[in-house]
């Protein structure tokens, strides 16, 4: 039978106690450890490119081929910057770049989020085999539409405008309002169920208790909608003809040629191209911490 | 709109009208679709029961491509090769993509953000930088992955984009590079876990793990379905990469089936043929997106589950 | 609407640049806005396109013709600007709009020419035209050159180009440029290992040719430099394979209809043999796992092959980054002999073709002369490129126009271009009647087998050659050849 004061067991516990705490403090900090190690390694392998690219981009076209990688370029040719930004109307591109970017992650973002609100919430008739043509859009390869599509522009005489780039954009895409509608589903219906009761309209729940609480979502589509518009290739190629519709993505390749990749202008110009989506993503991430969005969702 | 809405609403019962809602939402798409892509799909599906370059005329010859095609050995060639990437890359990518997003959402990370911008950073760098870096990656003399390789005791490391056995196990990697464009979807997906399901599991006493399993798992299942047909979709229209690195080589070992019917589209001018292979793809991806609907009512929980 | 006048110049005066200088010369024009051609009557204008399709009233609108192409980032400026100042100003009545052409722009084209969309004038060559005239894209030239052209005029073109450019009985391009596969020889290297140049009088043999590249593996390897080859040949590049099968005596395909594939004779075969050892047996040639920048133009900077059998149609390309940046010495040579002294190498044939659904064949075919014409290719391929010009009289000088650019080629002996030419050994590769299917669907699979994984030897190559003979049964000839 255990005789021991009451204060003696209030001793005995506080011990145990901390020595548990000491316990889990380390094991916290190992864990913290392991984790940081296996984020550097892994961060090694998944920014090489950027790396090698900023290296490459101060590099002579002599010095950019060595094997193995000079990562620190001897000499540091920091003209390639200049006179790869002089050989072509960069500026141009960068506005026409920008133009369509932002227009298109507006587009986007709008149209896709009202559609997939529709296939998320709304009850209607033929919405699930609509839902299955809409993912049956992206299943056949884009090289057999092409043309048509292609045609039907040419046809509206829109071929070297940016409206073939803009208006298919603007009409949503499979791909956003999918990812959106799957997000849409993840929202508890409580609250929109509460706002129908009170006699909300249908654009009243889309657009004050959808959209806010589709954050998140909607700055994933928003995020990937810039970095895909801003290097987007194949589509700009195909519609525009002239130079001074051109986006950077195109300007870019206007470096390649048979006899010579010009690979240090061609980074140089993908460096300054990379810079804005870097920044964008930076800020927008911020919006991906645990517990912003839920907040004023009760338990 | 909603004042429209209303006035038509009068007339309808509440059935109706939430179906006319659910059409003037779905809009931009039906717009798109009907003007657009539908046009498109119907067009190629047409060609595909012809004999056309799409320039000098077009013959009718039925489902002729359609049985040429399953007589053509490269077509099983490519049919194999995209498979094999296929299922590798997909589950690989995912659970891939999963882990960094959960290490990249965890609280005892310092400098969240920076490693963040760091994974992702593969998926915007331009496509060329790509293909170059990871011709330099897989080099079978000075390539970064065989000097790690032969310094973990490997004796022949392999030969990657230069041997038939290991190019798509080469492209395999490069595609989980990219992983980092799955991670921003899951990243999104884990604010939405809402956290006093965290709040009451730990009262309960479960650990991580447990917590792991029973709540952050489950209800990521949207996003990893979503993720998961992506990829499928993705994969299965593997080109890129093949396009720009091997051309479908060394000995057809990529030729994948999109690079295959881009070469015979656009450069054998065999648009029936090639559109006859696209609509043979087409029913393969859709077969394995049905699979993976039909079971996602056993393993996808909506929290906002669609009322029926 | 996106129409704007963002001043380019700000950007030009801003700039202090040395090295780039060609660049901002280029650049300079374009920020100046060029003068537009005020519509002059056209009449009476001494050009070389004689006629006038219908006789022009006075003050017409100048005709808008679409060219694209230009080259890369780099070229294009100067071409721009040969272009506006040169043709432009000296033709009125036309106006050409570029469209640059970056990756990607051959399915474009196509894209294009299916909507009804496309220029009027494009870059092409051999590959693409050997197809397209079979889709009657092609604009046939052949009717305005016997209209316009003199004999003498004529033979100003090298002959393997000017007939090189009929393709199926359609004259499908007036030439660019010449661009021809010699032996480049990086002396640096050479001197390290102690092994004389090859003689500049070409007279040598692929035996010769061997036995240099021995000795230097073998000097290199004795002195532990394992990241170095001797040689370099592309025997998986469709464009070039053939090469060595011609010096020795044999043949890719019958001539006469291009069915019947000849891979498997003994004269190929030796030289395919040749070709394998040369890269698996002895490992003389570099294989392609063992250099990646496969091009030379990337691996003979470094330092990586000591010699390449190689294109000398962009050389300023090569000395800017061989000679002015990586700083190493190297030299033209001959494309060695085969055994019984035939001497056979690649001469390309690329050219400028017209859309067979151009509204303005006149205009285009004036642009057309003037871009094979002595006033662009002075300005423009030699003094731009370093090519080799496409009219004789020019590729008479042409090491000395090269080295007024560029002295430092002086140590190269450009007169192996010109004697190439003169001696005719540069030819076009061969044709299959169905060359897609021969090319895509066998030879390019097997090469790379053979060459690229090197696991089978070149005996691979009957068998592929039998089924390539067996495919091309259904192929009809439809032209007379």
């Amino acid at each position: 039978m255990n005789t021991s004061t009451l204060a003696s067991r209030i001793e005995r516990i506080r011990l145990t106690t901390d020595w548990q705490v000491v316990f889990w403090r380390v094991r916290r900090i190992i864990a913290k450890i392991i984790i940081h190690l296996i984020l550097v390694a892994g961060a090694i392998v998944f920014a090489a490119p950027f790396v090698w690219m900023l290296s490459t981009s101060f590099k002579t076209e002599a010095t950019a081929y060595k094997i193995p990688v000079e990562w620190i370029p001897k000499p540091i040719r920091w003209q390639n910057y200049i006179e790869a930004w002089q050989m072509q109307p960069f500026p141009i591109f960068y506005r026409n770049t920008i133009f369509l970017t932002v227009v298109n992650i507006i587009g986007i973002v709008l149209s896709s989020s009202l559609v997939a609100f529709a296939f998320a919430r709304v009850r209607f008739w033929g919405r699930d085999v609509l839902f299955l043509i809409l993912l049956a859009t992206m299943m056949l390869p884009g090289q057999v539409t092409l043309i048509p599509i292609y045609v039907i522009w040419s046809r509206l005489k829109a071929v070297n405008t940016f409206w073939p780039l803009i208006i298919p954009e603007w009409l949503s895409n499979a791909y956003n309002v999918f990812l959106l509608r799957q997000y849409m589903m993840t929202i508890t219906p409580e609250m929109d169920d509460a706002a129908r009761i009170d006699g909300a309209s249908w654009f009243r729940i889309y657009s004050q208790i959808i959209i806010p609480m589709s954050a998140p979502a909607l700055g994933v589509v928003a995020i990937q909608a810039f970095s895909w518009n801003w290097n987007s290739f194949m589509g700009p190629l195909i519609y525009l003809n002239t130079r001074n519709k051109f986006t950077i993505a195109i300007g870019l390749r206007l470096f390649q040629s048979q006899m010579s990749q010009y690979m240090p202008y061609t980074m140089a110009m993908s460096v300054v191209a990379l810079i804005p989506v870097l920044i964008v993503f930076f800020i927008a991430q911020r919006y991906f911490i645990q517990g912003i969005v839920i907040t004023g969702v009760k338990g | 709109m909603a004042q429209e809405i209303a006035v038509k609403g009068r007339r309808l019962n509440l059935r109706q009208r939430e179906s006319l809602v659910g059409f003037l939402f779905c809009l931009p798409w039906l717009i798109h679709f009907t003007l657009l892509i539908a046009g498109a799909m119907i067009f190629s599906f047409v060609i595909s029961l012809s004999r056309t370059d799409l320039l000098t005329g077009w013959k009718f010859i039925g489902f002729q491509n359609y049985s040429n095609l399953f007589k053509d050995f490269l077509f099983w060639k490519s049919l194999r090769v995209t498979a094999y990437y296929t299922f590798l890359v997909v589950p690989l990518g995912i659970i891939l993509a999963l882990s960094i997003a959960l290490l990249l959402n965890s609280k005892v990370v310092a400098f969240l953000g920076f490693w963040r911008l760091i994974y992702y950073l593969p998926s915007v760098v331009s496509g060329v930088a790509v293909a170059i870096l990871w011709m330099w990656v897989l080099n079978p003399r000075f390539g970064l992955l065989n000097a790690t390789l032969i310094s973990l005791g490997v004796k022949n490391p392999p030969r990657w984009l230069y041997s038939e056995e290991w190019a798509i196990p080469g492209f395999v990697l490069m595609g989980l590079w990219g992983a980092g464009g799955a991670m921003l979807l899951y990243l999104a997906g884990l604010q939405s876990i809402p956290t006093h399901l965290y709040e009451a599991a730990e009262i309960d006493g479960a650990g991580s793990w447990a917590k792991f399993w029973r709540i952050t798992l489950p209800m990521l299942t949207p996003t990893i379905f979503f993720n998961l047909i992506m990829s499928i979709i993705g994969s299965f229209q593997v080109f890129t990469q093949v396009y720009v690195m091997t051309n479908g080589g060394p000995n057809n070992a990529t030729l994948t089936m999109v690079f295959y019917l881009y070469r015979l589209a656009f450069l054998e001018f065999k648009f029936g043929y090639a559109s006859a292979l696209a609509w043979v793809l087409f029913f393969i991806i859709l077969f394995f997106t049905m699979l993976v609907v039909r079971s996602s009512a056993a393993w996808v929980y909506y929290e906002g589950e669609l009322r029926k | 609407m996106f129409s704007s006048k963002l001043s380019r110049r700000r950007f030009l005066t801003g700039a202090a640049i040395t090295a780039a200088g060609m660049a901002l010369a280029a650049c300079a024009p374009k920020a100046t806005p060029a003068p537009t051609p005020a519509p002059k009557p056209a009449a009476g204008q001494p050009t070389a396109a004689p006629a006038q399709p219908t006789p022009a009233p006075a003050k017409k609108e100048p005709v808008v013709i679409r060219e694209q192409g230009g080259g890369n980032a780099i070229v294009f400026p100067f071409h721009e600007k040969c272009i506006k100042e040169k043709f432009m100003a000296e033709h009125p009545e036309i106006k050409v709009e570029l469209e640059p052409n970056p990756d990607g722009w051959v399915e474009k084209l196509l894209t294009q020419m299916v909507a009804g969309t496309a220029p009027d004038l494009f870059e092409a060559w051999g590959n693409i035209l050997y197809e397209w005239v079979d889709r009657n894209l092609i604009f046939d030239l052949q009717p305005l050159v016997d209209r316009d052209f003199t004999k003498e005029r004529i033979e100003e073109y090298t002959e393997f180009q000017w007939k090189g450019l009929v393709f199926k009985g359609i004259r499908a391009g007036m030439p660019r440029y010449i661009n021809i596969i010699l032996m480049y020889i990086h002396k640096d290297l050479w001197d390290k290992y102690g092994v004389p140049y090859p003689p500049e009088d070409g007279n040598y043999t692929f035996d010769d040719y061997t036995g240099w590249l021995k000795t230097l593996t073998e000097k290199a390897r004795s002195k532990g430099d394992n990241n170095v080859w001797a040689g370099w040949i592309p025997m998986d590049d469709l464009d070039r394979f053939w090469t060595p099968i011609h010096s020795w005596g044999g043949k890719v395909v019958d001539e006469k209809y291009g069915k019947v594939c000849l891979l498997g004779e003994p004269e190929a075969q030796a030289a395919l043999k040749w070709a394998y050892d040369m890269e698996f047996t002895w490992n003389y040639h570099s294989q392609p796992a063992q250099v990646e920048n496969k091009w030379p133009s990337t691996s003979f900077g470094p330092g990586l092959i000591m010699s390449a059998i190689e294109g000398v149609g962009w050389l300023f390309t090569r000395e800017r980054v061989w000679g002015e940046e990586a700083k190493i010495r190297y030299d033209l040579r001959h494309h060695p002999k085969g055994p019984t002294g035939k001497r056979s190498t690649l001469g390309t044939t690329d050219c400028w073709s017209v859309n067979k659904a151009t509204k303005h064949p006149e205009e285009v075919w004036t642009l057309l002369q003037f871009l094979a014409g002595p006033v662009y290719q002075m300005d423009v391929a030699i003094k731009v490129n370093g090519q080799i010009p496409v009219l004789k009289s020019l590729i008479k000088d042409y090491p000395k126009l090269l080295r007024e650019v560029k002295p430092r080629l002086e140590d190269v002996r450009l007169e192996t271009v010109t004697e190439a030419i003169e001696w005719g050994y540069p030819e076009d590769g061969p044709w299959f009647c169905d060359q897609l299917e021969a090319f895509n669907t066998y030879l390019g699979p097997a090469l790379q087998k053979v060459y690229t994984v090197g696991d089978v030897g070149p005996d691979y190559l009957i068998e592929v050659a039998n089924q390539i003979t067996e495919a091309q049964n259904d192929c009809v000839v439809t032209w007379p050849k």
